[in-house]
């Protein structure tokens, strides 16, 4: 192989590796992207199915308080975000990166009322 | 300074419509905060979207047109305002960096005042969860901002991104307008007219320009569609000899075909005494050629070439659909040439 | 234009401007140093659009040996610029430029050619006009910037907290910032009440910038606020910031109310512990440390335990503890960051419970600085 067809050749090859990369990180965002809506999903899943039985048992007497006196939504929310992902206004649904903790979603599972 | 001037005036000439609108829109502060601008290559998005910039930012405004000569209207148009965003795809796709970058600068406020455009380009070009990225900041901007999306076709852009915009199809460019810009650019008026009958898009154009394709795919043809039109089978060498060389690609190959096509077409011009073909240097020859064929020999000749372009795309040998094809004209013609 | 000047002045007012100026640039200009020769001054202009920094130099500057003969602007490319007039070997240098921006060097011997750009093309910085002109210490602000830069985002994600929030509000001005996970805000008074309230967010690399540049010479700085930027003003350097537009999120209900338990002591003897401590847990695979408060014993200890490497324990020397027996998990460089921000004080640690936020203040100036950290579930 003379040198040009070598040069060429890594040429194409550092081009071909550029494009897997980009391919990488598109895949990447795409994954995180159906995990937060998987998240959003859950979150909805877990208010249906709230409504349902507060439905279907009329004469369970309102929401009561139970672990660290949190009721039920809370604790779908300390769920959640358990799961790691937010639950606050700011970044609702979103990834937790490193499973970091988050002051505003604490605040909302057990901040002052 | 000259050819600065040109493109102030190109979207005024290409799209005059468009610039009306526009006109109106920023007249009576309706400008939206987001456009996508739809068309072929070549038809002047991003002239529009500079046009508004400078319509936006000029400081020197002649009626209701920016006079392409301020400091403000020649730092958009060489791309060097700080509150006029550009981004083009890096490649084959417009990178993460660079919307990293968009981002920063869609939540960043003006460097030097209140009003920012952005202008992406192909931006079909973004991936799926960029453009996404950028729908929060698109819906919601902070502050006078107006983004610019430019892509060829709607159909390639992400609803959730269309649903987000306001949509401005332009309008392709009268083909008068786009044969006198070719000559000039020292296109032979002949070329020129035979461009513009196979694609409406500059980018195309210069394409088959490169490297005399379109003189060289010109001659070849004639030679070929000449020889095949007096019956004579040595057409059927010249495919090989003369044809297959201009014949690189995908993208080539189905221009020979549509020059092939423009020939039958002339001839059935000629015979129903139109006025303009696309082949006027060859008008003396082709006027004979029609007059002594009848007008069933000529929709044969149509016949034979119109299917060739879907034989094509199914992934037939170019090569053999066109011999076929020549074996099947001379056939037609077998009784002229002797 | 055409000049001449003590290049000692001219290279440290240049090294001044070079720290807004960036190789890496999406418009070619901005690689470039803008220079303005007026009747009776230098300017000296740099950007990269998020800051951007003005100097002057005056022909009253006896130091500076400025002598302007004819008026003008240009663009040079500031990297050899800078590196061409570093390297010039007379003490005073001339620089002339022509028609086309070719602009002359000339330094005893040596005669440098180099082409210029057209300054029209470079960023025209704001007119700044605003009401309102808030002064202040230079050294307080640049303590303010130090002690809640460490708490923002490093994000593009978020880019609303990669900026520290402002408010000027009566004679108070405050600056928070929270990456999410710990949060710092300070209160400094201003000497007198300012008419129109401001609610601004500067970029935190920004003020970074800024705070390196105010050394010990600088007494004070002031600070305008235009519709698209922050305008900061000390001796003869304008330095301005491009904000973040959007709304800072209210961070006040951040802040617990009311606590159960609290500590106090000497930031540096928490700080030498958790330094410790923190050796393990950097190594382990959750950088994590446990605090372990007995009230009634008034004990704390701090402890980390990595699996892998081993464990560590001890216990930190308090002034005092009131409260409940509290057990919590948190990140140590979090509290190292706090810590090191207080310097030499006593401190005031306030827990409401082992999964809210707990916070630390001076024990001397209780609403003014505050530290918040987010502790770590364990469970």
């Amino acid at each position: 192989m003379d040198k040009k067809d070598l040069f060429d050749q890594i040429t194409e090859v550092t081009r071909n590796t550029e494009d897997l990369l980009n391919k990488l990180h598109e895949t990447q965002s795409a994954m995180v992207e159906i995990m937060e809506e998987n998240a959003e999903l859950q979150i909805e899943n877990q208010h249906l199915r709230e409504r349902l039985k507060q439905a279907t048992a009329a004469e369970n007497e309102g929401t009561k308080n139970t672990k660290y006196g949190l009721s039920k939504s809370l604790q779908n929310l300390e769920k959640l975000y358990a799961s790691g992902y937010h639950v606050c206004n700011e970044f609702y649904g979103k990834h937790r990166q490193d499973e970091e903790e988050c002051a505003f979603c604490l605040t909302v599972i057990y901040g002052d009322r | 300074m000259e050819d600065l001037k040109n493109l102030t005036n190109q979207a005024v000439e290409k799209q005059p419509e468009i610039v009306k609108r526009f006109n109106e829109m920023i007249d009576s502060q309706h400008l939206s905060h987001a456009y996508l601008l739809t068309g072929a290559g070549g038809i002047g998005k991003k002239d529009v979207a500079q046009w508004v910039a400078m319509r936006l930012f000029c400081i020197d405004l002649q009626g209701s047109m920016p006079c392409g000569e301020c400091e403000e209207c020649t730092r958009i148009i060489s791309g060097q305002h700080p509150d006029v965003v550009e981004i083009a795809p890096d490649g084959q796709s417009i990178k993460v960096e660079q919307v990293r970058f968009l981002k920063a600068e869609f939540s960043k406020s003006g460097v030097e005042g209140a009003r920012k455009v952005f202008i992406i380009e192909q931006a079909n070009k973004m991936t799926t969860s960029a453009a996404n990225s950028l729908l929060k900041f698109i819906e919601e901007p902070s502050g006078e901002v107006t983004a610019f999306l430019l892509a060829e076709n709607r159909s390639l852009m992400l609803p959730t991104i269309v649903s987000r915009t306001e949509i401005i199809e332009l309008k392709p460019l009268p083909k008068d307008r786009l044969i006198k810009e070719l000559t000039e650019q020292n296109i032979a008026e002949t070329d020129a007219r035979i461009l513009t009958r196979l694609t409406n898009d500059t980018s195309e154009i210069q394409t088959l320009v490169d490297n005399n394709w379109i003189l060289d795919a010109h001659k070849a043809l004639e030679k070929w569609f000449i020889t095949a039109t007096t019956g004579d089978i040595t057409a059927f060498v010249d495919v090989q000899t003369r044809v297959m060389a201009l014949a690189k690609d995908r993208f080539y190959q189905e221009k020979i075909l549509d020059l092939m096509m423009l020939y039958a077409m002339d001839l059935l011009e000629l015979k129903f005494d139109q006025e303009t073909i696309t082949y006027e240097a060859n008008r003396r020859q082709l006027q004979e050629l029609a007059d002594q064929t009848n007008v069933r020999q000529l929709l044969a000749v149509a016949d034979v070439l119109l299917p060739l372009k879907h034989q094509l795309s199914q992934n037939l040998n170019f090569q053999s659909v066109v011999e076929k094809a020549t074996i099947k004209i001379c056939n037609i013609f077998k009784m002229r040439g002797r | 234009m055409k000049f001449t000047i003590a290049r000692n002045t001219f290279i440290k007012k240049l090294n001044a401007v070079q720290r807004a100026i960036s190789s890496k640039t999406t418009i070619p200009i901005l690689t470039g140093l803008k220079i303005e020769a007026e009747e009776d001054r230098l300017i000296l202009t740099g950007s990269n659009t998020d800051i951007s920094i003005e100097t002057t130099i005056s022909t009253n500057d006896e130091e500076a040996h400025l002598n302007i003969e004819s008026t003008g602007a240009v663009v040079l490319t500031a990297r050899f610029f800078g590196d061409i007039v570093k390297k010039l070997p007379d003490n005073t240098m001339l620089l002339e430029v022509k028609d086309g921006f070719q602009t002359t060097i000339t330094s005893g011997a040596s005669e440098f050619k180099i082409n210029g750009l057209d300054a029209n093309n470079f960023p025209h910085l704001p007119e700044v006009d605003s009401q309102t002109t808030i002064t202040l210490k230079a050294d307080v602000f640049s303590e303010m910037i130090n002690e809640t830069v460490i708490a923002v985002s490093n994000q593009e994600s978020r880019p609303i907290l990669t900026g520290i929030h402002f408010t000027i509000e009566g004679n108070k001005l405050s600056a928070v910032a929270t990456d999410s996970h710990r949060l710092s805000q300070r209160v400094i008074n201003l000497p007198e009440p300012i008419k129109m309230p401001e609610d601004i967010i500067i970029p935190g690399k920004s003020l970074l910038e800024l705070s390196r540049m105010l050394d010990d010479e600088i007494d004070t700085i002031t600070l305008q606020i235009s519709e698209n930027q922050a305008l900061f003003t000390f001796d003869e350097t304008l330095f301005y910031s491009r904000l973040l537009e959007g709304l800072y999120p209210d961070t006040s209900r951040l802040i617990p109310k009311e606590s159960s338990t609290e500590m106090e002591f000497e930031a540096p003897e928490l700080l030498a512990s958790i330094e410790r401590a923190s050796l393990l847990s950097h190594a382990g695979r959750n950088n994590v440390v446990k605090l372990t408060i007995n009230a009634a014993n008034k004990q704390a200890i701090i402890s980390g335990d990595s699996p892998e490497v081993g464990n560590v324990e001890e216990e930190v020397v308090t002034k005092d503890i009131v409260g409940e027996d509290l057990e919590i998990s948190f990140n140590p460089d979090y509290l190292k960051d706090a810590l090191r921000s207080f310097g030499h004080t006593s401190i005031k640690m306030a827990f409401t419970s082992a999964l809210r936020p707990f916070t630390l203040v001076p024990t001397e100036d209780q609403e003014n600085f505050i530290q918040l950290i987010t502790p770590v579930r364990t469970f």
